[in-house]
């Protein structure tokens, strides 16, 4: 089941909450819509699903256009961020619902919600009530209830929003392992980019209501088209720089450009550069990459797996300051302390098209 | 509908269908002053019912009414249930609004309570009393019942 949206658009009076927005998913991706919170992405998601109109585009589902369908007709699943389980009937009631609203035979319905409880981790549950279960154990229900009737789709809408970080987790893998052992086409909305990486074979990031750019988690973290993907996928380091010919200048330092960026030559750019991406050292000899100046280490923060560390540059506009992240390791080997004088140079880095003043995020 | 003066009702006295004193008009009246007690039942418990419960029946496949009827319904019904039970408990004793549109027509329009007026008008203490005693009982198995249904509210209520 592949998915088509053609320019679909949606305003609540004059706000304009989805514009312009095209997407093809295709057939058994587990597709990831991140944003932040207000972006239009779980009213997207309630336009695929039916569950509110269209101003304007089409929704194909498999070839078929479903756009003026109710939601009765488009054979999705939708799953909520609150479960929304029907309180008054059992798990195995909540579960075969939609198998009896299509008059499955009883002993089929049996079966399927045998079998379901059985993929969600609950082979013992169908009795028990809503209210009885945890909230974990409350969304397993939900999605088993979505994937009853074998839908086209899986639609989610921050299925782990309401749950604790661990579990999260925890049903973060266990819908992943579903989803690609039953090859079903799922969209996940969600804010949380650790939770996109981790299942998502493609992210479209969202941001007031446009869909900026479509990746797969490694191409929109390395090389992303925008600078808000850049700044909203975790921590980064924009720097002013220019493009030439095959060489980069930023402050009194040139680099050679990366692969693919000939058409920002000639150009003013934003240099990114992950913190995870810098390296220091005492001597410019030491250095891994390519050296970009030197700066005062400012900060030395502990941030669990990695040091954080802060470093002021000496030379470039307004005396950058560059968040780096090191291991322990690496800390140790190039024996840096606070207000030390270092040598930054970047492993890897990334150009993107200047469109105002960088700083560092 | 021809709209006839002749009997004082004006607009709802038609001579094809009766309304004004009449048991219709019993029947509107009773409506109109019991609506606001089931309303007042139900809308808190609606209003906590959110939207999505109502979007999950429709992803799952159910119509507008099978929603209703398997969803909605058996989560109000305790509080429908509450409300017409007051709503009963307020008509048992309704004298005022049914005897002006009634007009208490002894053998045609008169309810218990119309009767129980007539009755001791009339000096007919037994008739006046035995009545009184009824409704003296079925209000006290409509407080016992209210009593049982507001529990079984609250249980519900507390187990969400």
């Amino acid at each position: 089941m592949s998915i088509i949206l053609n320019q679909i658009n949606k305003s609540y009076g004059l706000q304009h909450v989805v514009r312009d927005v095209s997407l093809h998913i295709e057939t058994g991706e587990l597709f990831v819509l991140l944003g932040a919170s207000g972006s239009g992405k779980s009213t997207l998601l309630r336009l695929i699903a039916g569950l509110i109109d269209v101003d304007a585009g089409t929704i194909l589902l498999n070839g078929n256009d479903v756009t003026h369908l109710p939601p009765q007709k488009r054979e999705t699943g939708f799953v909520f961020q609150n479960y929304s389980l029907f309180r008054h009937m059992t798990v195995a009631q909540n579960i075969e619902f939609g198998l009896s609203i299509r008059r499955y035979a009883r002993i089929d319905r049996q079966q399927r919600v045998h079998e379901l409880l059985e993929l969600i981790g609950l082979p013992d549950y169908g009795k028990r009530m809503p209210n009885q279960l945890s909230g974990g154990q409350q969304q397993r229900v939900a999605l088993a209830r979505a994937l009853a009737y074998d839908p086209n789709v899986l639609l989610m809408d921050e299925p782990f929003g309401a749950l604790d970080a661990k579990i999260r987790t925890q049903l973060r893998q266990n819908l992943h392992e579903i989803q690609k052992r039953l090859g079903i086409t799922a969209i996940l909305v969600t804010h949380d980019q650790e939770e996109a990486f981790e299942i998502a074979d493609r992210i479209g990031i969202i941001d007031q209501g446009r869909l900026l750019e479509v990746g797969t988690p490694s191409e929109l973290y390395r090389r992303p088209q925008h600078r808000f993907t850049a700044t909203f996928l975790g921590s980064v380091n924009l720097l002013n720089a220019s493009r030439n010919g095959t060489q980069v200048y930023v402050g009194d330092s040139s680099l050679p450009a990366p692969a693919g960026t000939d058409y920002l030559s000639g150009q003013q750019v934003e240099l990114l550069a992950r913190p995870e991406e810098i390296a220091l050292s005492l001597t410019p000899n030491t250095a891994q990459g390519h050296v970009i100046g030197t700066g005062i280490i400012e900060t030395l923060a502990f941030a669990g797996p990695m040091q954080r560390i802060t470093v002021r540059l000496d030379k470039g506009e307004n005396k950058q300051l560059l968040t780096v992240l090191l291991s322990p390791g690496e800390l140790r080997n190039a024996a840096l302390q606070l207000r030390q004088q270092v040598w930054v140079s970047l492993k890897d880095f990334h150009l993107l098209p200047q469109t105002q003043p960088a700083s560092t995020k | 509908m021809r709209l006839s003066s002749c009997s004082g009702g004006g607009w709802f006295a038609p001579t094809i269908i009766p309304i004004v004193f009449a048991y219709p008009a019993i029947l509107l009246v009773k409506i109109f002053v019991s609506l606001p007690f089931v309303t007042r039942e139900i809308q808190p418990v609606l209003g906590a019912l959110t939207p999505e419960f109502e979007e999950a029946a429709y992803t799952l496949g159910a119509s507008r009414w099978t929603t209703f009827r398997r969803i909605i319904l058996p989560e109000i019904w305790t509080a429908l249930l509450y409300g017409i039970v007051l709503t009963f408990a307020r008509m048992i004793g309704e004298f005022g609004a049914v005897s002006v549109v009634g007009g208490a027509l002894e053998g045609y329009t008169e309810t218990a309570t119309t009767f129980i007026f007539r009755a001791l008008k009339d000096r007919d203490d037994t008739g006046g009393y035995s009545v009184s005693v009824l409704l003296c009982i079925i209000s006290v198995i409509i407080l016992v019942v209210m009593n049982q249904l507001k529990n079984r509210f609250v249980d519900d209520a507390d187990n969400r």
